[in-house]
């Protein structure tokens, strides 16, 4: 507004809060500057107003711009390639379908990974095949030379521990509660860590394992897939996890869908399908990434605990009406799990598990105990992972959280279908699995974690809440498990637990 | 294969053709695209992520990942109608506000277990020395900025938008109404009352330096 001309007060103000930040920013133009300062000249009150912002804002601007800490760009992209968190809530929406809580586009994601893979599975199994050993142990074929050892492992034990075993279940159902148990010898528990070991670096190569009988693509009629994945199994026989064929159908009612498989399938068994492929020197393209993330993520497995193969089939979208955890159930869970070092991946959303995490350290830093209870994250992470009455999940810092352990704790997941536990050590996994079983006098002494890269510490821990919890209870809550490697990209394991419907007969 | 750059305020700098170009490729699937356009915002993301949370570093980095993580995912929904980093910024709002509330929900459930009496639930908002710093002794832009932040983490959550937006990213009104999805009349009304009350906040501050 230029000298002379009259403005209404409530106009005048408007105009000068309009240009008060380019004031302040030092932007305005020299007809703006003009208009301001005849804006001030008239209201003098305005000026000091004027003159505070742009002080603040002559503040901000020499604000240090802090760069990303390290890392961030790097674990965001890892966590990216992760399968969504699986919720725990039983919805309308979410059913018992847990394909349908991924975006279309991410269901296609899956199929096309799994159709690239298939067609991987072909290359690769001749590849193999020109390098097995004649005595290998030879189950389908295609077996990469590690799962071969896993499998080995698994199927070809030394008769100290199998021989007095009876024959799983042709059905894959297994009903842990009548198998035998033996102790686990030192030569076991190395052959465990080999194990785990090879588990790991196989993910990748899992997918030698799978077959396929496709129907034609280009037919408009629905198709069934047939395939063979390769699960994570924990072997009660061996009390030891493995790797397992798992048949799987699935029923592609929609043309988009298999055109994704044929689109994805082609280029990608280029890229993978030779050995060649181990030492070229270019990196996997996006949708290759994309598919290999999206089947490691298939990559779970199942634990014979209730009917292990139901898990593949809700996994692939099966109708499967999986009952919540009971409250019970959790707690129950909860105080096996974390004594032997399992995590609780808090199940609201990716924003919940950090928080958790953050907490944990907090807990351990030395901080008074009000500055804890007064972090956000720490009311958050409270609210989610801790389960009323659990005193003995008490780890690093027993002081802290016996106190807070004794506090009343009101939010806790309610009904989930599933929990998540992470555990970095196999052994400790194996551990917590054990302890899902009845236990005997037996089971308590073998709960106890069984090799060397489990400190003394966690042993302890581990012992007291043997004793602690192991009571025989043919009653006791049964559950089906899914093992994966870390979907975190960290070593170990994830373990997810559901309601087995046997627990409800 | 990482094109992440870290440490430092490093992130390149991309024209406005060089970020099409990066999204257009991204969204058709190439992951080295992708990877570069989310490099050259991360610091960006992180600091904005920094300002929304009131300088609490350690949730800002989750807050950035999810921010990251989310634009990885959802690539295919950006419709380059506004530009990446709106896009970014919009997130980013969203993500941070889905903390306000379970941050919110959570103080109310255990305010009768945290809170003593006179604690700052019924404190007098602007009674800033409580935050223990004394604007007396401050000598500096930087220990001022320390302390706006402080500060600005005691307004309101929108206001702490907005003044970050405008102010610590420079963003125009239009470009603030888009990140944060609401008409422009609100971005300005917003601003004036959230500009109003730092000022406030700050008024000490000010007096300060009015008199040296």
């Amino acid at each position: 507004m230029n000298e002379g001309i009259v403005q209404h007060p409530d106009e005048a103000r408007e105009r000068f809060e309009e240009l008060l930040d380019d004031y302040a920013f030092g932007t305005l133009s020299e007809d703006e500057r003009a208009e301001f300062e005849a804006l001030m000249a008239a209201n003098e009150e305005w000026r000091p107003e004027a003159d505070g912002h742009a002080r603040i804002v002559s503040a901000i601007r020499s604000a240090p711009r802090p760069a990303a800490p390290q890392g961030l760009l790097a674990g965001a992209l890892a966590k990216a390639r992760e399968p969504e968190m699986i919720p725990t809530r039983k919805s309308p929406a979410a059913s018992a379908k847990i394909e349908d809580i991924t975006p279309r586009r991410g269901r296609a994601w899956i199929w096309a990974a799994a159709a690239a893979v298939l067609f991987l599975g072909v290359g690769i199994t001749a590849w193999q095949a020109n390098l097995e050993e004649p005595s290998a142990t030879s189950r389908d074929g295609g077996v990469s030379a590690l799962d071969e050892r896993v499998l080995t492992d698994a199927t070809a034990p030394s008769g100290r521990t199998r021989q007095d075993a009876p024959a799983p279940d042709p059905a894959g159902e297994m009903e842990i509660a009548s198998l035998p148990r033996e102790e686990t010898s030192d030569e076991d528990a190395s052959d465990m860590v080999a194990s785990a070991m090879d588990l790991r670096a196989s993910k990748s190569a899992a997918g030698s394992r799978m077959r396929t009988a496709l129907a034609p693509l280009e037919s408009d009629a629905p198709a069934t897939v047939a395939m063979e994945e390769s699960e994570v199994v924990w072997n009660d026989e061996t009390m030891e996890l493995a790797q397992e064929p798992a048949p799987v159908e699935h029923l592609a009612e929609d043309k988009e869908e298999r055109g994704m498989i044929a689109r994805a399938a082609v280029p990608m068994s280029e890229g993978f399908a030779s050995p060649a492929n181990e030492e070229r020197s270019a990196p996997p393209s996006f949708g290759e990434e994309r598919a290999m993330s999206a089947f490691a993520s298939q990559t779970t497995s199942s634990f014979a605990s209730g009917p292990s193969r139901s898990m593949a089939g809700a996994r692939l979208g099966h109708e499967e009406d999986a009952d919540p955890l009971s409250r019970d159930d959790v707690a129950f869970l909860v105080a096996r799990a974390l004594p032997l070092g399992g995590r609780l991946v808090v199940p609201d959303g990716p924003a919940m598990a950090p928080a958790f995490a953050a907490t944990s350290l907090r807990m351990q830093d030395g901080a008074s105990r009000d500055a804890k209870l007064a972090s956000p994250a720490f009311r958050t992470a409270r609210g989610n992972a801790l389960v009323p009455g659990m005193g003995s999940f008490a780890r690093e810092d027993s002081t802290t959280m016996s106190t807070l352990a004794s506090e009343p704790v009101t939010r806790v997941p309610v009904d989930p279908e599933t929990l998540a536990f992470d555990f970095e050590e196999k052994a400790a996994l194996e551990a917590f699995l054990q302890s899902l079983r009845p236990e005997t006098a037996k089971d308590r002494r073998a709960m106890q974690p069984r090799d060397n890269t489990v400190g003394s510490a966690r042993r302890s821990l581990a012992s007291q809440a043997a004793a602690a919890l192991a009571k025989p209870d043919e009653s006791a809550p049964r559950f089906r498990v899914q093992i994966m490697p870390n979907p975190n990209g960290a070593e170990g394991y994830r373990v997810l637990l559901s309601k087995s419907p046997a627990a409800e007969e | 294969m990482s094109m992440v750059t870290q440490g430092g305020d490093s992130s390149e700098e991309l024209t406005r053709e060089q970020e099409r170009d990066l999204v257009e490729r991204a969204q058709a699937g190439d992951q080295r695209a992708l990877e570069r356009l989310l490099a050259a915002h991360q610091d960006r993301t992180y600091r904005t992520a920094l300002r929304f949370l009131g300088g609490r570093e350690e949730e800002a980095f989750e807050l950035a990942q999810e921010v990251l993580i989310s634009a990885f995912r959802h690539i295919h929904q950006f419709r380059a109608e506004s530009k990446f980093s709106t896009w970014l910024y919009r997130i980013t709002s969203n993500l941070a506000k889905n903390r306000f509330v379970v941050e919110n929900r959570e103080k109310a459930r255990y305010t009768s277990l945290e809170a003593p009496a006179g604690n700052d639930e019924d404190a007098e908002p602007r009674q800033w020395e409580a935050g223990g710093v004394d604007a007396r002794t401050l000598a500096s832009d930087r220990e001022a900025v320390k302390l706006m932040q402080e500060r600005m983490a005691t307004l309101d959550p929108e206001w702490q938008q907005v003044l970050t937006l405008r102010f610590f990213e420079e963003l125009s009104y239009e470009e603030i109404s888009e990140a944060l999805e609401v008409p422009i009349g609100t971005v300005k009304s917003r601003i004036n009352r959230a500009r109003k009350a730092l000022r406030e906040a700050m008024a000490d501050w000010l007096e300060e330096r009015r008199t040296v």
